[in-house]
Order: C-alpha cells, then sequence, then structure tokens
C-alpha cells in the first residue's frame, strides 16, 4: 500500500471518529443525524465523480463501459439526493440512514459468502461486520422513536467503521522495486 | 492450459526433440511445477517467495491491489501465464495509463518468446520446462493481460462457442459465478469470476472473468474482448494447440542442442507429422482433462511409462538439503528468478511501471527510456 492511500484510510477513518464524537458531544439526535448525511452525501457524490472521471480516461475504451458512465452518474445523483434530505424530517432521515447502514451490512454477509467459497481467510472478518452492521440497523429501527438511543447507536456505528478503516491501513506490504 | 497440456503434452514434445525419458520427464515436471510454486508451498519448503511462479486464490484475495501489490501480480503473472505480445504495441487511443495496460496484452511470437527460450538455453530442464509453460500459454491466454484490469481483461454476455454440430453450429457460453461448481462442457455451462467494477480488481485479473473456459484445448469461440473497440475475435483452440505443440518440439530442439538458433513463428511439423491426426484428436475431444491420451501417446514415443505428476516429489530433498541450489527445486527456483527478472526488467525498460522499474532505474529514468525505445521501433 503506498503511503498515500495509507494517509487517505487514516484521514478517512479519523473523520469518522470525529463524526461520532460530535454526535455523542452535541445535544439533539439531529444535529449527528445532518452530520452523518453530510458525510455520505459527500462519498456517494465522490464515488460518481470518480466513476464519471474513470469513464473518460479510460472505460469509455472499453467494451460495456458506459455502464461506469452510468454508475457514476447515479451514484452522483444519490450523493445529491441525500444532500436534500437535510431539510427533512429526522425520522425520514433516520430511516433512511437505516436502510443504507443495513444495505451495506446485507452487501458484506454476501461478499463474505463469495470470500469463503473462495477459500479466503477473510470471509469471518467480512460476515462479522455485516452482522454488527445488520443488528445496529435493527437496534436503531426499535429505538428510531427515542432521539438519546439514537445518538448511541449512529455514534457507534461509526466508532466501528472507523476503527476496522484505520486497523486496515496498517497491513503491511512490501516494496516494488524489481530484484 | 492445464496439467493434461503442461505435463504430459510437454513429455510428448521433449521426447519428438529428442529427449531422453528422465530428461522429458523433468521438463514436463518443471513445467507443470509453474502452476504451483506459490508463494505459500516456497514457505512450507522454506524456499524464497520472491522465486513463487504463481499465486492461489486465497493468496490472490488476500492480495492488495494498491501501487506496490498490483506490481507483484503484474511480475508473477505476466513473466510465467501471460508473456507480453509487444510491449510497444500502437494503441492509438487513450491516455498513458490505458495504453501501459494495453501493452501488456499476451499473444504468441512476441519479442519476449525468444528470450524466454533464449533464456532457459544451457540452464537445464527446470529452465527448459518453465520456458515452454511460458510458451504454450501465449498461445492459450492470448488477448488477456496478466495485469488485474476491467478494461482490458472484462467479457460480457456476447461469448458464443462455435460447435461442429450442424444443428447447432454455435451456442452462446453460459457463465456462472459458483467457484465450487464443475464446468460442463456438454451444457456450455462454465464459472467465472465475479463481474467487479473495480479496475484493479483481482477478479479482473488474465482470463478469469471467461473462466478455465479458454484453457481447454477442444474450445472454438467468438467474443468481444474489452479492449477490441466492439471488433469481435475468433479464437480456435484447436488450431493453436496444435501450434503450440509443435512450437514447443522446435524450442526443445533449440534447447538441446538440435538446432542452433530459435526463431518466433517456427513451428516443427515433420516431426509431429507421423502424429499430427492422434494429435489433432486428443486437442478436438470435448473434454476438460485429456491426460489418459496425451499420458498413452508420451508412452508410446517413450517406450516406457510417464510417471504421474506428483507436487511432493522433490519437495522433502529440498527442504532437507544443505546444498539447496543443487537440487531440482533448487535449480528450479533459480530459473524462475532469473525469468521473472528478465520479463519485468523488459516491462519497465519499455517505460511500463506496471512491473515495477528495473534494479537501479528510477521512474523518470524508465519512462524516458521507454519512450526513446519506442521512438527507435
Amino acid at each position: 500500500m503506498s503511503k498515500f492511500q495509507r494517509i487517505s484510510i487514516i484521514l478517512l477513518g479519523l473523520l469518522q471518529l470525529l463524526a461520532a464524537a460530535l454526535i455523542f458531544a452535541l445535544p439533539g439526535v439531529e444535529n449527528g443525524l445532518l452530520l452523518i448525511l453530510l458525510i455520505l452525501s459527500f462519498t456517494f457524490a465522490a464515488s460518481g465523480v470518480k466513476d464519471i472521471v474513470r469513464y473518460f480516461s479510460m472505460a469509455r475504451f472499453m467494451v460495456g463501459g458506459r455502464l461506469i458512465l452510468f454508475r457514476g452518474v447515479v451514484m452522483l445523483d444519490f450523493g445529491l439526493f441525500t444532500l436534500s434530505l437535510y431539510d427533512a424530517s429526522s425520522f425520514i432521515v433516520s430511516i433512511y440512514l437505516i436502510g443504507v447502514f443495513m444495505f451495506s451490512g446485507v452487501v458484506d454477509i454476501l461478499m463474505a459468502r463469495e470470500a469463503k467459497y473462495l477459500r479466503s481467510s477473510r470471509w469471518k472478518l467480512r460476515i462479522a461486520r455485516g452482522a454488527v452492521k445488520i443488528l445496529l440497523g435493527i437496534a436503531c429501527i426499535v429505538f428510531v422513536r427515542n432521539g438519546s438511543a439514537l445518538e448511541i447507536f449512529f455514534g457507534v456505528a461509526l466508532v466501528y467503521s472507523a476503527v476496522t478503516r484505520i486497523a486496515s491501513a496498517f497491513r503491511k506490504t512490501e516494496a516494488a522495486y524489481i530484484q | 492450459m492445464q496439467l493434461d497440456f503442461h505435463y504430459y503434452a510437454t513429455f510428448c514434445a521433449a521426447i519428438l526433440a529428442g529427449f531422453s525419458p528422465e530428461e522429458a520427464h523433468a521438463t514436463a515436471y518443471a513445467d507443470q511445477f509453474v502452476d504451483e510454486c506459490s508463494a505459500t508451498l516456497l514457505a512450507k519448503i522454506k524456499g524464497p517467495t520472491a522465486a513463487a511462479t504463481t499465486q492461489l486464490q486465497s493468496e490472490l484475495l488476500n492480495a492488495r491491489t494498491d501501487r506496490s501489490g498490483l506490481r507483484d501480480i503484474t511480475r508473477i503473472w505476466s513473466s510465467f501465464h501471460f508473456l507480453p505480445a509487444d510491449l510497444f504495441a500502437e494503441v492509438g487511443r487513450g491516455g498513458k495509463r490505458y495504453k501501459n495496460k494495453y501493452r501488456l496484452i499476451c499473444g504468441p511470437n512476441g519479442p519476449l518468446v525468444a528470450d524466454t527460450v533464449r533464456l532457459a538455453k544451457g540452464r537445464g530442464p527446470q529452465a527448459a520446462g518453465i520456458a515452454m509453460h511460458v510458451l504454450s500459454d501465449t498461445w492459450a491466454h492470448r488477448y488477456f493481460a496478466g495485469t488485474p484490469s476491467l478494461v482490458i481483461n472484462n467479457t460480457d454476455y456476447h461469448f458464443y462457442e462455435l460447435t461442429d454440430d450442424g444443428a447447432e453450429p454455435e451456442r452462446q457460453i453460459r457463465f456462472n459465478h459458483n467457484p465450487l461448481g464443475a464446468d460442463d462442457p456438454e451444457k456450455g455451462v462454465y464459472t467465472n469470476s465475479l463481474f467487479q467494477t473495480s479496475e484493479k480488481s483481482i477478479m479482473n485479473l488474465g482470463h478469469g472473468r471467461a473462466g478455465h473456459f479458454p484453457d481447454y484445448s477442444y474450445a472454438r469461440y467468438r467474443y468481444l474482448p474489452a479492449w477490441g473497440d466492439y471488433r469481435e475475435v475468433v479464437k480456435d483452440n484447436p488450431s493453436d494447440y496444435f501450434k503450440a505443440f509443435c512450437q514447443m518440439v522446435f524450442a526443445l530442439k533449440y534447447l538441446h542442442g538440435d538446432v542452433p538458433e530459435f526463431a518466433v513463428d517456427t513451428y516443427d511439423e515433420d516431426a509431429v507429422a507421423p502424429y499430427a491426426d492422434r494429435i489433432r484428436r486428443i486437442i478436438r475431444e470435448r473434454r476438460t482433462d485429456a491426460s489418459a491420451d496425451w499420458r498413452a501417446l508420451g508412452e508410446e514415443l517413450s517406450g516406457g511409462e510417464v510417471e504421474e505428476f506428483d507436487i511432493l516429489k522433490y519437495q522433502s530433498e529440498y527442504r532437507d538439503a544443505d546444498d539447496k541450489q543443487g537440487t531440482f527445486l533448487g535449480r528450479f527456483i533459480a530459473a524462475a528468478l532469473a525469468q521473472k527478472k528478465t520479463v519485468a526488467d523488459s516491462i519497465g525498460r519499455s517505460g511500463n511501471p506496471l512491473a515495477g522499474f528495473p534494479v537501479g532505474q528510477k521512474k523518470k529514468k524508465a519512462r524516458r527510456a521507454g519512450e526513446e525505445a519506442g521512438e527507435n521501433e
């Protein structure tokens, strides 16, 4: 892993920790939700822009490369849609965020299943990550009307995601010069 | 290609080239061992993991696809399984990053094939076996690159097998993603890697998106390669595999000292002629493993038994030896390191950073050298 990639991953993890700290520190669930909404919106939009750039730099020369363009446009649109929920009620925002979070957990479990078939040692970690996300999602649904409990669960989810992300940045890699 | 061609067919080619049965066994063993010599195996026998000639699925899944991880992957797969056909190919579209990937597309009769065979001269059956593996894979793996790349290696639903069946001259290949499922040539169902939109996903390495289908000698198919600008490619494995066999016989005669110089695009069809019909039949038959027929031919040619491939055969000898370099696997490892260095150096000196930079040559210098070499082409 290059230094730039390590730094990027650590910075993203630290940003998530900061968001979690703000959720715990700021009174009122609305502030925390809006913060998460902003982060999510930025992430979706950045992913969309990245795909659009990739299309114009490489994927447009590839058979079926327009799929990358469409995905980029949809993700960018998703990012803008997420941002547009800024003025919606905290109930709608909560439901939306819980849906996104649980969907991400389901994707983790599906990937873990594939990794297990392919005999990767990482499938346990992936399935654990997916299960934790779904459990936290269920807890959020149960306490969706309880603002302070919701804050705690969103905060815990962010801390969990940040810690696993930062830990992955310290994986050892080798030098690239030909021997 | 698989064990049937890399082991038993190579044994037959070595006998036809004039090798003794013992030499032919050693050459064929080294050829197949290229598909077995992973970092995991080398760690087990306490060998240098830098000499790995392949990566297990589990190793690939754990491999990082950052810049240095990708270089490790590319050095292994481009050097031993997807030898680039033309490092200075005219691409005519795309930026430098796209061109670098395009220029790693594998194909037969490129300058690196000649380098590979010449490098093996005088280095024993281990180096000869490695060279035969690389040479024959240039036929089986042509049109795919030994680096993870969606824009080069992806395939889609437009993938048709051409059959000899008059009622159904072609049928669409059905790919599925269950790695535990066996390929079914009768129904035309094959396992492939999962579609991942990430450019650098290891699912997009080599012919993973087409599964093992390109490795079957009977396969004739037409498809749209991701790099092909919507132009269809027709791949005729029976013809290509026969050429690969004839080219192996010629190359092995060179390594044996019966031919003064190795030249690409040269096939020893005369030596193969008495067995040509039989070999074509073995290659054309629809099945996933032709080992039994190749083995029977090998026994007929050599007049003795052809041993089964045993991955453990030389491992304890290497592990327990004081002088490891003098063992069978010690010589294999030395030859593998030399091959990897030669190919990776050539890629680096062409100005292409995907396999790393040659020792002592920094990025800018390598790029300049590549540009100059390209201008001189």
